[in-house]
């Protein structure tokens, strides 16, 4: 992923979360609030460097908590564990299956509001939940499965268009090149 | 690749940055949100952008149809205006009646408008946030509430912002009581139901022999100086009660859906005006 995917990846996550915000993503199933920063995560995790990983989960993180009455950090650090758990795995996915792409977006959806949930319990906060939790957790996975993939066709397309293709080098001239035939 | 020494550093640095920022204190990270919540100054521009340009095209609607609803408004405010000289004599009466028996006059309400600008993304947890705060004369713990009944009340403010615990957050309980019966309860979180529908909250602490059919209403008892008397919540939808248990508990359905929240009413105290001049 160049720079300029790298800062479109971070208007997206902003732009995510602030719809997030909005309570625009909470008709879904179950009165389940979508949250789709996971996946986002999970694309700089396979196509960017371990640096733009990071910094996508750190940025996210900071953004989701800033609206959230969980304390600044406690998103970052679930969403960050998550990077680096796909970081970890990269090198033994197929990255550009389709299936692949959905079942880390799935786990992924999935260990994000664990992991936050656990460290807002070692804090010492206690949020309301129960077995109907685990319908949430279960509806945020398949969410995330579903749109991972989407993300990456649509996220590959739009850093096709705002990038140029490299040529590759010739040490020949084109135009001393010999050209065939009578013509 | 976690080899590396770069890579062991930067982890390093995250963690620790990580630790620092969940282990600051509340008000310092209260700041700090706000500071990140510029971020979306932009996306809060052109959503309201394009929420009044959605308001100028419904100014094309048929002049037929808007001198109807004038009709129909200018009807309900004289039902309204006469509905209000009613309620002037029965306040008058009771006041008069209140000052025979020597009884402690009640306060009006001195109520502020806000608008709700954006709520939790986190499924478990109850809040929103308002365009309003201190200069408006909102003070952390003020009732928030619409005209269909109670809605949470204010946990945090700063200058032109609040944050509201709805109810059936941890940090939002409410002493409330059954109008028909008067048996006496807590509103909390209702593991049962109130997590995936938002509207559904316990009743708990209430009487061994408090009768709790479906049905019945609630509304703030007034105990517990934070919500005044008489705000309603909701009714009954039904009860529970176990032998392990030391008080029966019932669920509430709220008459204020929390998922539709728009627009709000604050409760503020009558010293808030003078704050808001010294502002």
């Amino acid at each position: 992923m160049n720079r300029i995917g790298f800062v479109l990846l971070l208007a997206l996550a902003a732009l995510l979360a602030f719809v997030e915000g909005r309570g625009w993503t909470r008709e879904g199933i179950l009165g389940t609030r979508i949250d789709a920063l996971p996946v986002l995560v999970v694309y700089a995790s396979l196509r960017g460097s371990f640096l733009q990983a990071v910094g996508a989960a750190v940025f996210a993180g900071l953004l989701f908590d800033s609206l959230s009455v969980s304390p600044l950090g406690t998103s970052m650090l679930s969403l960050m564990l998550a990077a680096l758990l796909v970081i970890r795995l990269r090198g033994i996915v197929l990255r550009d299956q389709a299936l692949a792409q959905a079942a880390l977006g799935g786990m992924v959806s999935v260990l994000h509001p664990a992991v936050h949930l656990v460290v807002l319990w070692i804090f010492g906060l206690r949020p309301p939940i129960g077995w109907e939790t685990l319908a949430h957790v279960g509806v945020l996975g398949l969410c995330g499965a579903v749109f991972t993939p989407l993300c990456f066709l649509l996220l590959d397309r739009l850093e096709t268009a705002l990038t140029y293709e490299r040529k590759p080098f010739s040490r020949f001239r084109s135009e001393v090149e010999i050209k065939r035939g009578r013509g | 690749m976690l080899r590396r020494p770069k890579v062991v550093l930067i982890v390093a640095v995250a963690g620790l940055g990580l630790i620092l920022l969940a282990l600051v204190p509340s008000r310092l990270n209260d700041q700090l949100k706000r500071l990140i919540g510029f971020v979306y100054l932009p996306f809060a521009g052109a959503a309201d952008g394009a929420e009044q340009l959605a308001r100028r095209s419904r100014a094309l609607t048929p002049r037929m149809l808007l001198l109807e609803e004038i009709d129909q408004l200018r009807r309900e405010n004289r039902r309204c205006r006469l509905q209000s000289f009613q309620t002037e004599q029965a306040l008058r009466e009771n006041a008069r009646l209140r000052a025979l028996v020597q009884w402690k006059s009640r306060q009006a309400w001195n109520l502020r408008f806000a608008r709700v600008i954006v709520e939790d993304p986190a499924n478990w947890w109850r809040s929103i946030h308002l365009d309003a705060g201190e200069k408006q004369g909102i003070s952390v713990e003020d009732p928030v509430l619409t005209d269909q009944g109670l809605v949470g009340k204010v946990v945090s403010v700063s200058k032109n912002r609040s944050q509201v615990a709805l109810l059936g957050a941890p940090n939002c309980q409410a002493a409330a009581v059954i109008l028909q019966s008067k048996s006496r309860g807590t509103i909390a979180a209702s593991p049962r139901g109130g997590i995936i529908d938002r509207q559904i909250v316990a009743l708990e602490h209430l009487p061994n022999d408090a009768p709790l059919e479906a049905g019945l209403e609630v509304e703030t008892s007034g105990a517990g100086d934070i919500f005044p008397e008489g705000i309603p919540i909701g009714r009954l939808i039904d009860s529970q009660s176990s032998e392990f248990d030391l008080y029966p508990r019932a669920r509430v359905r709220l008459w204020v859906d929390l998922d539709r929240l728009k627009e709000v009413w604050v409760i503020v105290d009558e010293r808030a005006e003078e704050r808001e001049e010294q502002l």
